[in-house]
């Protein structure tokens, strides 16, 4: 059940109905039984991982509050005991997640390496299809056993609250990663029916299918004709579907977590901001505090902390950061090409690093009042090469294999054709005139939108404060905007959203 | 108070939502749905009048004039019948019709191409694989539960934004101004108001349709004998009812039978080009003979009547490989109310038992041409496309072909007096295709027919 159909529209609007009937006490009970159900309209038989892990990380919650009430253990014995029980849960739970994700990958790397040396490939193959939303519960979850393994959080005994917070359906799929702090004790309380959530919730759901609807799946008719064969669109046509990728895969996951929100919104639950326009950061590490943020910071957390962070010297650091952002490539999915992209954001971070460095050398030789046009054109050359750098990187995400990757950027700089931007060829990529100019429009409200937020600005307050001319202007100009210019209906196949796989 | 405000001011939104809706449904919709548009106002304005409706597709209106029944049966008929109406469609408008009418008869046409599944690529049920036909009527059927029902079960919900906001179709046209200004100007003429519709064939006007009121078009249109060539992505296999339309034709009889309205189902006749290019027509007839047979309800279809009571099979009573055209339906509407008001035991001396039986027994005859584009894709064979004769005899006959391609090519013969019915062309030619056919045992008795294709 895709965010951006009706069956989903049908789907909220029934639970937020009935949610709101049935007496507060009962209510976290019905979010569970509807979060199941709409988890089990990919695969019913999947269903049993996420009770898996809901039982793993609750029991392991469970135990480690005991081992903490027990008084006449020694300090050292009892963090040797709560040590054993969170390896031993954290393990399960990820090996979980290892056989389904990466054991595939696992055996193909390793029958490749024994081809390398002349030794037969081992015959069983697995093909295991991937259970929808895994890694996102999974560190969930993890997340709250480790918090109560440092004591950041109580220990929830409710076993039902407990399978809500693992399965609450607007994020259940792709996110955003929430923390047992933030949601868990939303979990506890009653809410009443609140009008100004209510409107704000519709809202955050009617942008989030704006986004998804006419930017994200327009953008990627572009990205998959030219992605399909790249040798039939070599140069220009790559740089230009490159960069409607990134539009592509920003517009499609942060549509999808805008709608998670305004769903959760709309039962009074608030969940963390995914992304804080994230295209307007002045480097990549910026970037990556705004882009997937309950991701970044779970890896922050619960990784990069636990390795040492930045606390162990500069070396360390670079090496900590590194690893983290290949783990995080790695999460994406099991090939290469997701490592090397991770890699890749890594290594720029790195970069940025001895940058940094070498540019508080050279501080006091520059003008400390620099003219504002100057901070002007700084920032704005920061910001369009923070752009170009993550571009270059989605490419490699993109590919979807080392080889395709490489033979990518073969085709774009085999060919120098740059006049393919003003003869029209783009209109022949599967984006008619008109649509391509209601996309570059809809690009444009996007950034603006951004921008705005990129200043702490929160853009549907302030929409919502407005007058009420104003309001309904724009709210019938998304919703014809996405009636007339998005994709769905009988000429379109509706779209998946690209993290729904990750 | 707070509330009167806020509920007040979602009101008024929706008020202007509904406002902007039928302003884009003015520019957008309305441009190829005249007949619909037609037939509902003509069936709302004789509400109470109908005793026996006529349902189905294309094969209803151009094939049966209620106006020439009402004289034979002193009844008033409606043929509510619209293109390409599916099973699901009939199930809706019978409910709709009875709903503003005392019916006294329901005749429902059973027309085999929009109750089987589609052979070649994605396998899909009629009704998915033509929605259209179904929201042109909901598009202007009033408001009622069964109007809701309709439109609920006609397609996936991923396809209720078509179906509810009319707009959202034309959506290719956004930015075609000549589009608009030429549905604007088409609604705001004084034949589209006083609904009067009619298509001109030729220059002249020498041919036409006309759209007339209780669902009957009128159609001078001749069959040539040069179109004789058709495209055939149907092969009939044992049981080709899709299973949607096998349901929905089992709810119209059951429906009818409870509210105790006696049911007829009948086939129009089609050229035989068409249903010998089917291959098997008979497994499609056999199969609605038996759903027929298990509810005791009389099926006729008019493919099997012999020519010496309906001599119908030739091109001048054609309005194309379908469709007959008014002379046909002249002839053809007389003998159906001969047939209808018979009884079924004294009824059978006019039709044979099967398809194969009807064609054995007809005079030996070439129809036409007919090819299969998809298989031949599928087979990944894509330069030769294979044609097929259409004759009324599997062996016994013979056939000269000769082939003269236009661009100034060169006559070709293809065969020369041999049995074999398949040969193949290149799909990009085209001409001028000539069959001399004659019976083995009779050679001197030559015919031919001259087909474009």
């Amino acid at each position: 059940m895709l965010f951006n159909t009706l069956e989903y529209i049908l789907f909220l609007s029934i639970v937020v109905f009935v949610y709101y009937l049935m007496p507060k006490r009962l209510r976290y009970l019905w979010l569970l039984v509807v979060s199941y159900y709409f988890y089990m309209q990919w695969n019913p038989i999947y269903i049993s991982l996420l009770f898996l892990c809901t039982l793993i990380t609750y029991i392991g919650g469970l135990i480690l509050e005991r081992i903490k009430s027990i008084k006449t253990e020694t300090d050292e014995k009892s963090s040797r005991r709560k040590k054993t029980c969170i390896i031993l849960c954290i393990a399960t739970s990820l090996g979980i997640l290892g056989f389904f994700k990466y054991a595939t990958f696992g055996i193909s790397i390793f029958n490749r390496a024994l081809s390398y040396i002349g030794i037969t490939p081992v015959l069983w193959e697995l093909d295991i299809l991937i259970p929808v939303g895994i890694s996102f519960y999974t560190l969930q979850a993890l997340g709250y056993l480790i918090d109560v393994y440092r004591g950041d959080i109580y220990v929830e005994k409710n076993f039902f609250r407990y399978a809500l917070f693992v399965s609450f359906f607007p994020q259940l799929v792709a996110g955003p990663i929430e923390r047992s702090k933030n949601l868990l004790v939303q979990l506890h309380e009653f809410h009443s029916i609140d009008y100004d959530k209510l409107r704000k919730g519709l809202m955050l759901i009617l942008y989030g299918l704006f986004v998804k609807m006419v930017i994200a799946d327009r953008a990627a008719i572009i990205v998959d004709t030219v992605y399909g064969d790249s040798s039939a669109f070599p140069g220009f046509y790559i740089v230009v579907a490159t960069f409607f990728f990134a539009i592509q895969i920003y517009c499609d996951f942060y549509g999808y977590s805008t709608i998670a929100r305004g769903s959760a919104l709309l039962m009074g639950i608030t969940l963390m901001d995914n992304f804080q326009a994230p295209y307007f950061s002045k480097n990549v590490r910026e970037f990556w505090r705004r882009w997937h943020i309950s991701l970044s910071g779970w890896f922050r957390d619960y990784l990069y902390i636990p390795l040492g962070g930045s606390k162990k010297g500069g070396l360390r650091k670079e090496a900590n950061r590194l690893f983290v952002f290949a783990v995080s490539g790695l999460w994406h999915g099991a090939s290469l090409a997701f490592l090397s992209w991770g890699l890749l954001n890594g290594a720029y971070q790195v970069l940025e690093d001895l940058v940094d460095q070498f540019k508080q050398k050279l501080q006091p030789l520059a003008g400390k009042n620099a003219q504002m046009v100057v901070r002007f054109s700084k920032r704005l050359f920061q910001t369009m090469l923070t752009f170009f750098l993550v571009t270059v990187a989605w490419l490699f995400f993109r590919s979807g294999g080392i080889s395709e990757s490489l033979e990518m950027i073969r085709n774009l700089l085999g060919s120098q054709n740059l006049t393919i931007l003003f003869d029209g060829s783009l209109y022949e990529l599967g984006v008619a005139k008109n649509y391509m100019n209601v996309m570059l429009l809809s690009i444009l409200v996007l950034f603006i939108v951004d921008y705005q937020k990129y200043h702490g600005k929160d853009v549907v307050e302030a929409f919502l404060r407005q007058g009420w001319w104003f309001r309904i202007s724009v709210i019938m100009t998304l919703i014809f905007t996405i009636l007339l210019y998005g994709c769905y209906g009988e000429m379109y196949d509706t779209q998946q959203f690209i993290y729904f796989q990750f | 108070m707070k509330w009167i405000k806020r509920t007040s001011s979602i009101l008024v939104g929706v008020l202007v939502f509904a406002v902007i809706v039928r302003v884009l449904n003015y520019m957008y919709v309305g441009g190829t749905d005249e007949e619909e548009r037609i037939l509902w106002h003509s069936f709302y304005e004789d509400t109470g009048k109908i005793d026996n409706l006529y349902l189905g597709s294309s094969h209803v209106y151009l094939d049966l004039d209620p106006y020439q029944l009402d004289q034979l049966n002193g009844q008033y008929n409606f043929n509510l019948s619209t293109p390409g109406q599916l099973m699901n469609g009939s199930y809706y408008l019978l409910k709709e019709a009875d709903r503003c009418n005392r019916l006294s008869h329901v005749y429902v046409e059973l027309y085999y191409f929009y109750n089987v599944k589609d052979n070649f690529g994605e396998d899909r049920e009629p009704i998915d694989a033509f929605v259209s036909c179904n929201w042109e009527n909901t598009d202007y059927m009033r408001l009622s539960f069964n109007k809701l029902q309709y439109m609920i079960t006609m397609a996936d919900m991923e396809k209720y934004p078509d179906i509810v906001f009319g707009f959202s179709r034309y959506r290719e046209h956004l930015d075609d101004w000549d589009y608009v200004k030429g549905t604007m100007g088409r609604k705001r003429s004084s034949k589209y108001l006083n609904y009067q519709y009619r298509i001109d064939w030729d220059d002249d006007g020498n041919m036409y349709d006309e759209y007339l009121p209780r669902g009957r078009v009128y159609s001078s249109k001749k069959y040539l004998g040069k179109q004789r060539f058709l495209i055939q992505d149907k092969i009939l296999k044992k049981n080709p009812m899709a299973e949607t339309s096998e349901a929905y034709l089992r709810k119209v009889i059951t429906y009818c039978q409870k509210r105790e309205i006696p049911i007829t189902l009948f086939i129009s006749p089609i050229y035989e080009l068409q249903l010998i290019s089917t291959e098997h027509y008979d497994n499609y007839l056999n199969q609605v003979r038996e759903i027929a047979e298990e509810y005791d309800v009389d099926i006729y279809d008019f493919n099997l009547v012999g020519e010496e009571y309906l001599p119908i099979q030739e091109p001048e009573y054609f309005r194309d490989v379908g469709h007959l055209n008014s002379t046909g339906a002249d002839l053809y509407t007389e003998f159906f109310y001969k047939i209808m008001s018979g009884g079924a035991v004294e009824n059978q001396k006019y039709f044979y038992d099967t398809y194969e039986q009807k064609l054995a027994h007809a005079k030996p005859e070439v129809y036409g041409i007919y090819f299969r584009d998809e298989e031949q894709e599928e087979e990944g064979a894509a330069t030769d496309r294979n044609m097929f004769i259409a004759s009324n005899r599997n062996e016994g006959m013979e056939y000269r072909i000769v082939m003269t391609p236009e661009e100034g090519n060169a006559q070709y013969l293809v065969q020369d007096f041999s049995e074999n019915r398949m040969f193949k062309v290149d799909r990009g030619e085209h001409g001028t295709c000539s069959i001399v056919y004659r019976m083995k045992d009779t050679p001197a008795a030559e015919q031919t027919i001259e087909i474009t294709y």
